[in-house]
């Protein structure tokens, strides 16, 4: 436990790194659209050489498709999670600064998004939107916005309040110097601590979504490919697991660096 | 003699990686004796209480002997049995004794559970226990200051009050010695004298020994038989209390007691009054009103109508306890609170924080905190030259070097951190950036009150100095009576937002009028005339020191 806690973040980090340069290099391990029927259909991994783990039910190569996935995996993620992370910093800043009544506005509003499941918000929203990758980096954007939101305003709050704010009002700095230079490099520091967690919650939307069928149809992911297994999932577990552990492993490596480099800023608690 | 409870044999403790923080300590604690540990921050008295305790976290590597009355074996052995020393035998109390109480159980929740654990008892029974400890600590159900304590939850009781708290949760497993970490430095002067005769009673009833310890040696001197002096983890003199303080014979207990400012009855203040000023140039506080929004509605007054006048070159002390409202009228004075009524004025023209911002400047509690985590030391400094002296690049630096030497800090400590840089030199660099603005006024809100005493008396001498230098006036809120005493010239005494005494620092702390004054004064534990001895002397069948 204790020796995971050291060094986690330097196995996550590792691991985001090594399907990060997998997920660049897509084109480079496995040429060619990863949606192209290349072999018998249901080849087992560990069988055919030329298709290490195997094909599905319509001869689509699974290394490519996991490799491939990965890019639209990774992309849609981290973006979905900029996006939500610009959002609650813009929305917690405002609220934080501004008087009462703008403050109690942005925050009812922040509630509100919060009483709607992630999900569920994010659901609605592509089915509305339409699925294209763009929509859904819009979608998760949206919906998962307000623990940045709250976390900044708080954060915003404390410092506001803080010994040295003080002293640099006394020194005669102008206010919104005060606000951008003093109060709100301190408050985006915590921030980093729910990088990790956002991201790694972004891919889990994205592959959900990918699994109902509300991804860009154009692209393979994940989350499309453990849909596309699981009427096989007796015959050909393999079909769902690959892609599970995937996914897995993605979202692992993602926590762990993101707690691991919060820690290293000191802002989690050291060991 | 009898057999000391705790005998300690060259006690030393590591943290990896750095200096031993404890080497070769040795001590003893005979029952019913007060054994003061003092030293300044970093000198290893935590530390030591922690290693007693067996509180240090695993990586302290701890070496030495300690043997308890009663129990065979050296505790510090690896592979001794521990069971049934701390909370039995041993019991703390902290400086912080809110932080031990559960915010959402009473009072009696918590110490019944405590009860529990250490006797087999129901639990009725265990209830009669807590109310025992609770009158045992001074918070009796029966009597004038009747009450049910036990229903109380932490959040409705003062500092004080929970201390007593924490004391009676210590009190449950019948301890033979007392761990007390600074248990009274949070307090205010009135608080902390009740928790030391609380303490001394108990000695004295119960016969539990205490190892007291403070930084504060006129506490130490007060509540102790014996006084252990440490610094950098090793004992520079042991003796008794009185023994010490009059005659130190180690150099480092010397300066330490030369350093220390107890306030005392006999010495005058500091210096002599300066020429009164005119009232073109002095800094005016007119009736000056504050109320804040309380919690569940109403308005809690903070300061009730409240004029002071501060002349150039004058040091004014304002004194009071946590809630009297200094620190708020302090605020007031420099623009950072806006007074419901009154005005703050620089001879006859009333201050527009906006455009003389200058003019008054002021020098916080917590130097760490007064100073942005991610900033420089030299760019905070430059802030005022920049904003208010309207300096450019070039010149703002070398400003700030002038300043930094000023107040006689090394230019180059000004491109650090802050968190580099010590207390002490830190609260140096919150001068000078205060100075930066070239202030006519100084508010220095508890500005030695952080720190060590051999470091607080070189800011004072600082702070004295600008004065005698550049004619500031300084406004210095404290609640320590032995520095306004050597440092005001005047004071003025506070309490719930109103002034209740103020004059002449010497005739008013030598003959205080009011009788808020006196209790102040008396509560201040001098040191020179021990508790100890007033106590037995007053208490029928209590012990006698050294008897």
């Amino acid at each position: 436990m204790k020796w995971m806690r050291c060094h986690g973040g330097l196995i996550g980090g590792l691991v985001l790194l090594v399907i990060a340069l997998i997920a660049l290099c897509a084109h480079l391990i496995a040429p060619g659209d990863p949606l192209n029927m290349v072999a018998r259909p249901l080849t087992p991994p560990f069988t055919d050489p030329r298709f290490p783990l195997g094909t599905d039910h319509l001869g689509r190569n699974i290394l490519a498709g996991l490799v491939h996935g990965a890019r639209v995996s990774m992309t849609v993620g981290a973006a979905a999670a900029a996006a939500a992370i610009s959002v609650g910093i813009l929305v917690g800043t405002l609220a934080g600064f501004s008087g009462r009544i703008i403050d109690d506005a942005l925050m009812r509003i922040t509630e509100a998004f919060q009483t709607v499941p992630t999900f569920l918000l994010a659901l609605a929203l592509v089915s509305v939107l339409g699925a294209s990758a763009a929509n859904v980096v819009i979608a998760i954007g949206i919906s998962s916005w307000p623990p940045t939101a709250r976390l900044v305003r708080a954060e915003v709050l404390r410092l506001k309040g803080a010994d040295y704010v003080d002293a640099a009002r006394l020194a005669g700095r102008a206010p919104l110097a005060i606000a951008f230079l003093e109060v709100l490099p301190g408050a985006l520091q915590p921030v980093v601590a729910l990088i990790g967690i956002t991201v790694g919650e972004a891919i889990l939307v994205e592959s959900a979504l990918a699994f109902l069928g509300l991804s860009d149809p154009n692209l393979i992911s994940w989350g499309g490919m453990v849909a596309n297994g699981r009427a096989l999932l007796r015959t050909a577990p393999y079909l769902v697991v690959l892609p599970g552990i995937a996914i897995a492993v993605a979202v692992l490596a993602v926590t762990l660096s993101g707690d691991g480099l919060a820690r290293r800023l000191g802002i989690l608690g050291r060991r | 003699m009898t057999e000391p409870v705790l005998t300690l044999d060259g006690l030393s403790v590591r943290f990896p990686g750095s200096e031993p923080a404890v080497a070769d300590l040795s001590l003893t604690v005979a029952p019913g004796e007060v054994l003061s540990l003092i030293g300044e921050s970093g000198s290893g008295k935590s530390t030591t209480l922690h290693a007693i305790a067996g509180l240090l976290p695993p990586e302290a590597k701890v070496s030495g002997d300690m043997r308890l009355a009663g129990r065979d074996g050296n505790l510090f052995a690896p592979d001794m049995d521990r069971q049934g020393v701390a909370g039995r035998q041993i019991a703390m109390i902290f400086q912080n004794p809110g932080a031990s109480l559960n915010p959402v159980l009473t009072i009696g929740a918590q110490l019944d559970e405590v009860v529990r654990a250490h006797r087999a008892v129901s639990r009725t029974e265990a209830r009669a226990v807590t109310e025992e400890l609770l009158d045992a600590v001074g918070l009796p159900r029966t009597g004038p200051q009747a009450k049910d304590w036990s229903r109380a939850y932490p959040h409705q009781l003062s500092g004080g009050q929970k201390q007593r708290i924490a004391i009676a949760a210590a009190l449950v497993g019948d301890p033979a010695l007392l761990l007390a970490d600074e248990p009274t430095t949070a307090l205010d002067a009135t608080v902390q004298a009740q928790i030391l005769d609380l303490l001394l009673r108990l000695v004295d009833e119960r016969g539990i020994a205490i190892i007291f310890v403070t930084h504060d040696l006129a506490v130490a001197a007060s509540i102790g038989d014996r006084i252990v002096v440490l610094k950098d983890g090793t004992a520079q003199e042991e003796g008794r209390a009185q023994q010490i303080i009059k005659s130190p014979s180690a150099a480092y207990t010397a300066r330490l007691v030369a350093a220390s400012l107890p306030f005392t009855k006999e010495a005058g203040a500091g210096h002599d009054q300066m020429q009164s000023a005119s009232d073109s140039d002095a800094l005016i506080l007119d009736n000056i009103h504050r109320s804040f929004a309380a919690r569940g509605g109403g308005r809690v007054q903070a300061v009730g109508g409240v004029s002071l006048r501060v002349n150039p070159g004058e040091i004014v002390g304002l004194i009071g306890e946590s809630g009297s409202g200094k620190t708020t009228l302090g605020r007031i004075a420099v623009g950072l609170e806006q007074a419901d009524l009154g005005r703050v004025s620089i001879g006859f023209s009333p201050l527009d924080f906006e455009r003389d911002r200058q003019a008054i400047q002021m020098v916080f509690q917590d130097p760490l905190a007064c100073f942005n985590p991610r900033q420089t030391v030299l760019g905070a400094i430059g802030h005022p030259l920049r904003c208010l002296r309207g300096l450019k690049r070039a010149a703002i630096r070398k400003a700030a070097y002038g300043l930094l030497e000023d107040v006689g800090l090394d230019p180059a400590l000004g491109d650090r951190q802050p968190h580099q840089l010590s207390g002490g030199q830190l609260q140096r660099a919150a001068i000078a950036r205060a100075l930066a603005a070239g202030p006519r006024f100084l508010v220095c809100d508890e500005a030695v009150a952080s720190l060590d005493v051999s470091i607080r008396a070189q800011v004072l001498e600082l702070l004295d100095r600008l004065r005698i230098r550049d004619g500031l006036g300084l406004l210095f809120i404290s609640h320590d009576l032995g520095v306004v005493q050597r440092i005001a010239d005047r004071t003025v005494v506070m309490r719930h937002g109103v002034e209740v005494e103020a004059g002449p620092t010497a005739a008013l702390l030598s003959a205080p009028k009011q009788p808020y004054t006196r209790q102040l004064l008396a509560s201040v534990p001098s040191g020179e005339r021990p508790w100890r001895a007033a106590r037995a002397a007053v208490t029928k069948d209590g012990r006698r020191p050294g008897a």
